[in-house]
């Protein structure tokens, strides 16, 4: 089930393997993740995450993987419902093992009604607000290849946190990265920066000295420039070297 | 259906999110070794106290050091004082037993129940350090040598480590550990964090005093920002000396208690002065 996704982590350069889909299947299999999504994101990120480096990069994964999974969510929940009510239509005697064990552990009516009730919130939130829907409790359809969770649904009360999706989204972790190289374009972007300044007290001019010849004690190869930033109310307030090859 | 341990939910004085207590929770039904990193002053250590706290457990503390050799964890067989015995003692030189101490680990391995084992600022030691960790923590056994005897966990440690980042921790060892790192508290949480440590410190002064701390965090040229450690500790300081009003200026009182470095209290000077002399 979430071996794609650990794939996914791999095309993005997070040394997951063998021992990360054990670790997570045991994990899994011992409920820690609350049967819901958000669960599942904090225990995944806990057990295939080893160092904040990759928590970007698990982030755009979980995003690339899961994205769109509340809908499929939804259509889901339908699905097991329609199910449920065929299955209390038929007379005891017609209806199989599992459809008899399912009867009797839930409550139709109940399920009914609380599915209704999520729906609205949920819409609610999506008209009203900046928050994408809270997935937690979801475990009857999350289970692929058991029709029911003994427990049934599991609303989640405000706790006051994020949705795995909204966090994964917001990319939070994206300063932690290593992998990223300046490059060209970075440092036009740095310098154009440099440009805001204006004369109500920035600083009033920039002056460059690019010395051929490299510096005594550094390698033959690199060349060394040097700006300073030359500013008359409160005298010279910035200045920088940079070496390049 | 979940197992029936005991989950870890945070204690009173230690507030958590959910993400915290899944990596916990994941730490302890695993029984693997809970790699706790963050900015200095997020409450690492704390944690780990936390978790004693929570599931009332012993709490045994290594406090890793540069000169740090695995081995002294496990145990240390003292020579010079068997020696000193043998010539000038009268205890019992033969029994070799005698002179073995126990190393934090070591203790934590021949406890009778369960305990949590806290290795602090792991990448303190030499490179080698969480390496040869390893195999003593995979199989909760090592075996002294002196005397022949192989020491067995009977209940394996809840083993919490902490790092600063200050050097690069072998993969082999970061993959045998569950990783956490604790992000910066927002504003919210870092409210009721300060209501846990002050609870009766006035609403007012702390909403002026988060609105300061949170600009400093906020410029640039800090070279050490403040943490919460530090901003628990300015607080308590405010209340002491009995001011009222805070707000981001030059004469920010008792600066030092949040600022470290002389760099950063130059720079914030300058930062409060273009401030003054813009609006």
């Amino acid at each position: 089930m979430f071996v794609g996704f650990l794939y996914e982590l791999r095309r993005r350069k997070v040394p997951v393997g063998a021992q990360e889909a054990l670790a997570l299947a045991q994990a899994l299999g011992a409920g820690l993740h609350d049967s819901s999504l958000d669960g599942f994101y904090d225990v995944a990120r806990a057990l295939c995450v080893h160092t904040e480096a990759h928590l970007d990069a698990f982030d755009q994964a979980f995003l690339a993987h899961f994205k769109g999974i509340e809908e499929k969510g939804e259509a889901l929940a339908e699905e097991l419902l329609q199910w449920l009510r065929e299955a209390a239509a038929k007379p005891p005697r017609d209806r199989t093992a599992e459809e008899s064990a399912a009867l009797d552990a839930l409550d139709v009516a109940a399920l009914q009604a609380l599915f209704e009730r999520r729906m609205r919130e949920q819409r609610e939130r999506h008209d009203g607000g900046d928050r994408w829907s809270g997935t937690r409790g979801t475990s009857p359809f999350g289970s692929a290849g058991k029709a029911v969770a003994p427990a049934g649904f599991r609303v989640e009360g405000e706790g006051g946190g994020r949705s795995a999706l909204k966090t994964a989204d917001a990319r939070l972790y994206r300063g932690y990265r290593d992998d990223q190289v300046l490059d060209t374009r970075a440092m036009g972007m740095a310098l154009r920066k440099l440009r805001a300044f204006t004369r109500e007290g920035g600083p009033t001019s920039w002056t460059w000295t690019a010395p051929s010849t490299p510096r005594r004690g550094t390698r033959a190869s690199w060349r060394w420039c040097s700006g300073r930033l030359a500013d008359p109310t409160h005298g010279c307030c910035c200045s920088s070297t940079w070496g390049a090859r | 259906m979940p197992s029936p341990f005991n989950r870890f939910t945070g204690t009173d004085r230690y507030l958590t999110n959910l993400a915290l207590q899944a990596a916990v929770n994941c730490a302890l039904a695993l029984e693997r070794p809970l790699l706790v990193k963050g900015e200095p002053g997020t409450g690492k250590t704390l944690l780990a106290d936390a978790i004693a706290t929570a599931l009332g457990l012993p709490l045994l503390t290594w406090h890793v050091k540069s000169t740090t050799r695995a081995q002294d964890g496990l145990y240390v067989y003292d020579t010079v004082q068997r020696l000193h015995d043998s010539r000038f003692g009268d205890g019992d030189v033969k029994d070799v037993g005698h002179y073995i101490r126990w190393g934090q680990m070591g203790q934590a391995f021949r406890s009778k129940g369960r305990v949590v084992l806290l290795i602090d600022e792991v990448d303190k030691a030499d490179l080698e350090f969480p390496n040869d960790l390893l195999h003593e923590l995979d199989r909760m056994r090592f075996r002294v040598m002196e005397t022949e005897e192989e020491i067995i966990a009977a209940e394996r440690p809840v083993v919490v480590i902490t790092s600063n980042n200050e050097k690069e921790l072998p993969d082999a060892f970061l993959r045998r550990c569950v990783f956490h790192f604790i992000d910066f508290p927002d504003l919210e949480l870092m409210k009721r964090i300060v209501r846990v440590h002050h609870p009766s410190l006035d609403e007012s002064l702390v909403d002026q005093a988060l609105e300061v701390f949170y600009q400093l965090r906020a410029l640039t040229r800090l070279r050490k920002r403040p943490s919460t450690s530090e901003l628990v500790d300015w607080l308590a300081v405010l209340q002491a000396a009995g001011i009222q009003n805070v707000k981001l200026e030059a004469q920010l009182p008792f600066v030092g208690a949040l600022l470290k470095k002389e760099q950063d209290l130059e720079a914030f000077a300058e930062a409060a002065g273009a401030r003054r002399a813009r609006g």
